[in-house]
């Protein structure tokens, strides 16, 4: 039947972006339609496991969509940078190749690691550091020395000269690592539109976030414009890690002095760090924050019919939300908001906020040939919505 | 942006909420307040004689699982008017108020330049209104505009949409109308049936030979029109010329089909104005196809019938001009009258008598059954023959020699009319009274047991299953010794009516009816479950066996005969 066949054609063309309710925190899954897998970030919090808390369960949850897909590995992990927020939990969860220990029981393998060099770089004293973090840089410089199923964002001076005399060492050329560093203002390789439906252009992070010595972890995040393709239309999911708005404004400057304007626009814009007002402007302003004069040319970039997710927790407008300190900040959720009523966008939606703020449910994006559709979780209604069969004489034909 | 928008007709606005009477549109009000994908654009109200009798809230509503570029047309966000009522019993109408809101299917039948109507249920109103709440309600309208931007809401195994509504009005067409109709000289004419209460009547084509008496008579037209791909449900045509324009928006000339028709109608001599000829119905035949690469699916006909002879239409669409009191063709008219487009049409639903395919199918008959013999056609045997002949399984020939007695009456299928006919002759007219010569009965009245005889004999050679109902001894075990004969089943009541028996032969015959008569008998004996009481010899008795209930009866025999043919291919 000729529209049963599109239908199924349809489906099978279709990529899933999924924002996952980890509180204040990031998650986001990437479902190719050819079936590959990216993961960036990961928030565990312990307390989700309580079903109480309206966080999701992630790990249950993550395990049990590989279990469907018949998987235990994620063809990509990306971490965008080394907050607790965005890596909380991932020592448990996943396998890490370096010690026997943190291998097999059911953890969940990472193919291909994705961390910015600050991951690798970043001494922080004994005192601030997480076990979390410690495990992850160890993971990393074991999986680049050994030379494979790593990508370093940027190679800052510091990296090589740590990376060199290990090399050297070993009895292998100084360059011998040199196709695993990705530079910004790049397209990431082992992806293309042709083969996967989707490229990785990556924004950042800039050399000069680390060579400057101290880093600041933010701001050496990685920042992507995830380019999907279906069926021969594009989409452009905007990527950003907790960036604040002067970040953001290199962004937009060097992107569009390199003339890569198009990789500023998104149909899907995950705003950065929960939707604080730092993102826009370092004021935070009484109603709405008002985004620096860059900040704006990229909420402008927005395509029509984009969405924004904030992933945070809920966003309310009452008068206790205006006086917040930590972020999310309602006054930046104005701005956003109109923004994107400008450019003719869909919806600004929250994590913890869909769809409803005592359980929450991840936010599915499905992005097609004809667009990009918010898929709700929630079936509203009955059976009775669902199609029902009309009444057949005979044996499932019909009478003329 | 005004007038990218259809505005309602004969309705005020109202101010606010407060002001809303029908406690379906407050109540929906409400629901809409609350729910964030829609917004409330105006209220308005429509009132005769001072009460209101519907109350519409405009609404913009946004869907986010519309794809922005879809091919189908629908927005992210469209503005509907919600026309609720003042009669509970009546659905909500739900109308698309933008003016370049696509032509899909599942919009009910709108007028052309006024706002679409979603056709949101496939059910019917009462069983909608049942389980029908707002906030429901709400989201059912996204999930028509979110389904049908994907082109999902016509699941690809529901049948192709019909082009036009049911109708009160039918034509019935003969079984074989086809075959029929290739006999160029084939003259039908067409019954008009009495009138029923609710107003609606049912015609019937017959072809005829040799003039036809009083009966009130039509003229009929017969046109087979291009495909159609399915698209939405046209509103039903009142007049010739909005059928035209129907038909016309599909790309079909209706108005010169119908006159060169009619000029084929008549010739040179022309034709005369009869009093017979006082109707006209024109037979539609449309092909109808999913898409416009694919085949046709299906053939829609339709039937309209106009309350004006063939003369009176052909002079109407200027097919015919009169001169000296006949009618004759008239091809130089260059310049087409129009008064034909104000002849009134009534739709009509064209139905047509079972033959055996059809019959199969509505009974879920899969196949088409053995060429068989029925011996004996008692309440049993003629209780076998009606449901199979009437869901055309098999092909039969029946053997009895008895004939009609009035006592048959209590549980055979003949009427008292049939008395003292032959059993097998009654059966076959009463199968040729329902199918018409589509399906046949072979009757023979002759004593089955003796296979030397020649209507027997033939019906017998050619058989691929004998089935014996004849509720005698003597047939079962006398076919048994004979060699020659095909496969045969036996099967009967048992004598206190609660039960039927099989005794299925093998398809090499190496275990015959005999055999299994006595398997049947140890089964009795030593098995506490069966009925106790022993099998008669005296087949009278088993002919009188006591009265039981219809629906054990009915039940009971209908599986028992398709456990007949089905359950001997297992064992084959």
């Amino acid at each position: 039947m000729q529209s049963l066949e599109n239908r199924e054609n349809a489906v099978a063309n279709m990529h899933q972006v999924i924002f996952y309710p980890v509180g204040n925190g990031d998650t986001t899954q990437i479902v190719l339609s050819k079936g590959r897998r990216v993961l960036l970030d990961f928030c565990h919090r312990g307390k989700s496991e309580d079903d109480d808390t309206p966080e999701i369960d992630l790990k249950k949850r993550l395990r049990e969509d590989l279990d469907a897909a018949d998987r235990d590995y994620f063809d990509v992990v990306a971490f965008t940078h080394a907050d607790l927020d965005h890596i909380q939990g991932s020592t448990e969860f996943f396998e890490l190749q370096h010690a026997k220990k943190y291998q097999g029981d059911g953890r969940i393998k990472i193919r291909e690691l994705w961390v910015p060099a600050a991951m690798l770089l970043e001494d922080v004293d004994r005192d601030s550091q997480t076990e979390e973090f410690a495990l992850l840089r160890r993971e990393a410089r074991h999986r680049l020395l050994e030379g494979k199923d790593i990508l370093v964002f940027s190679k800052p001076k510091a990296l090589a000269d740590w990376l060199e005399p290990l090399l050297v060492a070993r009895g292998e050329a100084k360059s011998a690592r040199d196709h695993l560093f990705i530079d910004a203002g790049t397209i990431v390789p082992g992806f293309s539109l042709l083969a996967d439906g989707v490229e990785f252009f990556c924004h950042s992070p800039f050399i000069k976030h680390c060579d400057e010595g101290d880093i600041i972890r933010n701001s050496a995040a990685l920042v992507f414009n995830v380019r999907l393709d279906a069926d021969g239309e594009l989409y452009d999911y905007l990527e950003v890690g907790d960036a604040e708005y002067c970040d953001l404004e290199e962004i937009v400057s060097i992107t569009k002095f390199h003339k890569n304007d198009d990789r500023l626009a998104w149909d899907l814009f995950n705003i950065p760090h929960h939707c604080s007002y730092r993102a826009l402007n370092d004021e935070k302003g009484e109603r709405e924050t008002t985004p620096t004069p860059l900040v704006k040319e990229l909420l402008l970039l927005g395509k029509a019919d984009a969405y924004i997710v904030s992933c945070s927790k809920p966003v309310p407008d009452n008068k206790a939300a205006y006086e917040e300190v930590q972020p999310p900040h309602i006054q930046a959720r104005k701005a956003y908001e109109r923004y994107l009523k400008e450019v003719g966008g869909r919806k600004f939606l929250v994590t913890m906020e869909e769809p409803n703020a005592t359980k929450p449910e991840p936010i599915v994006f499905e992005v097609g040939k004809a667009g990009v559709t918010w898929t709700r979780s929630a079936s509203i209604g009955a059976p009775g919505i669902l199609v029902s069969r009309p009444p057949r004489a005979g044996h499932g034909r019909y009478v003329l | 942006m005004a007038d990218t928008f259809y505005e309602l007709c004969n309705v005020t606005e109202i101010a606010s909420a407060e002001a809303l009477t029908i406690p379906r549109a407050r109540a929906l009000f409400n629901a809409i307040e609350r729910h964030r994908d829609y917004s409330i654009v105006q209220l308005l109200q429509q009132t005769k004689d001072g009460a209101p009798t519907i109350e519409c809230l405009i609404v913009d509503v946004e869907c986010d699982g519309v794809p922005s570029k879809n091919q189908f047309g629908i927005a992210y966000r469209e503005r509907l008017a919600l026309c609720v009522p003042s009669d509970p019993k009546r659905l909500i109408d739900v109308l698309a108020l933008r003016r370049d809101f696509p032509e899909l299917m599942h919009l009910n039948q709108g007028l052309p330049g006024a706002p679409a109507s979603l056709c949101l249920y496939f059910e019917s109103p009462a069983a909608v209104l049942r389980t029908w709440t707002p906030p429901a309600f709400l989201r059912r309208i996204q999930w028509w505009l979110e389904r049908s931007a994907r082109g999902e809401l016509h699941p690809a195994d529901q049948p192709v949409e019909q082009m036009f509504f049911a109708s009160q009005y039918e034509l019935i067409l003969p079984w074989n109308y086809a075959k029929l109709r290739e006999d160029l000289s084939a003259r039908f004419v067409v019954f008009k049936g009495p009138e029923r209460p609710n107003g609606g009547f049912t015609c019937y084509m017959e072809a005829v030979s040799g003039a036809v008496a009083d009966a009130k008579t039509a003229a009929h037209i017969d046109l087979l029109l291009p495909p159609v791909t399915h698209g939405f449900i046209e509103h039903n045509p009142g007049t010739l010329g909005e059928l035209s324009d129907i038909l016309g928006k599909r790309s079909v000339d209706l108005i010169g089909l119908l006159r060169d028709m009619i000029q084929t109608k008549v010739d040179e001599k022309g034709a005369i104005e009869s009093p017979d000829d006082k109707a006209t119905v024109i037979v539609v035949l449309i092909p109808i196809r999913r898409s416009a690469e694919a085949d046709p699916d299906g053939i829609m006909r339709r039937a309209f019938f106009v309350p004006s002879g063939i003369v009176e239409v052909g002079i109407a669409t200027g097919a015919l001009f009169k001169y000296d009191g006949r009618y004759f063709r008239d091809s130089t008219n260059s310049e087409p009258t129009t008064a034909w487009r104000d002849l009134p049409v009534l739709l009509m639903d064209v139905l047509t008598k079972n033959d055996g395919a059809s019959a199969r199918r509505q009974s879920a008959v899969l196949e088409e059954g053995p060429t068989g013999v029925l011996v004996g056609a008692g309440s049993l045997g003629s209780a076998l023959l009606n449901l199979w002949g009437r869901s055309g399984f098999g092909r039969w020939s029946v053997i009895d020699d008895d004939h009609i007695k009035p006592h048959n009456l209590s549980r055979h299928v003949a009427f008292a009319q049939h008395i003292g006919q032959a059993k097998a002759t009654v059966v076959a007219e009463l199968h040729d009274a329902t199918m018409e010569g589509a399906t046949r009965i072979a009757p023979i009245t002759a004593d089955a047991s003796d296979f030397s005889q020649q209507p027997v004999a033939q019906v017998l050679n050619v058989a691929s299953l004998v089935v014996d109902a004849s509720t005698t001894l003597e047939y079962p075990r006398a076919a048994s010794a004979n060699d020659a004969l095909p496969r045969h089943c036996s099967t009967f009541v048992t004598p206190d009516g609660n039960g039927a028996v099989l005794l299925m032969e093998d398809v090499k015959r190496s275990q015959r009816l005999r055999t299994l008569e006595a398997q049947y008998y140890r089964e009795i004996i030593q098995c506490k479950r069966l009925p106790t009481t022993p099998v008669s010899h005296r087949s009278d008795l088993l002919r009188c066996a006591p009265v039981f209930n219809g629906a054990q009866r009915w039940s009971a025999i209908r599986s028992f005969g398709r456990a007949t043919w089905r359950h001997g291919r297992a064992v084959a």
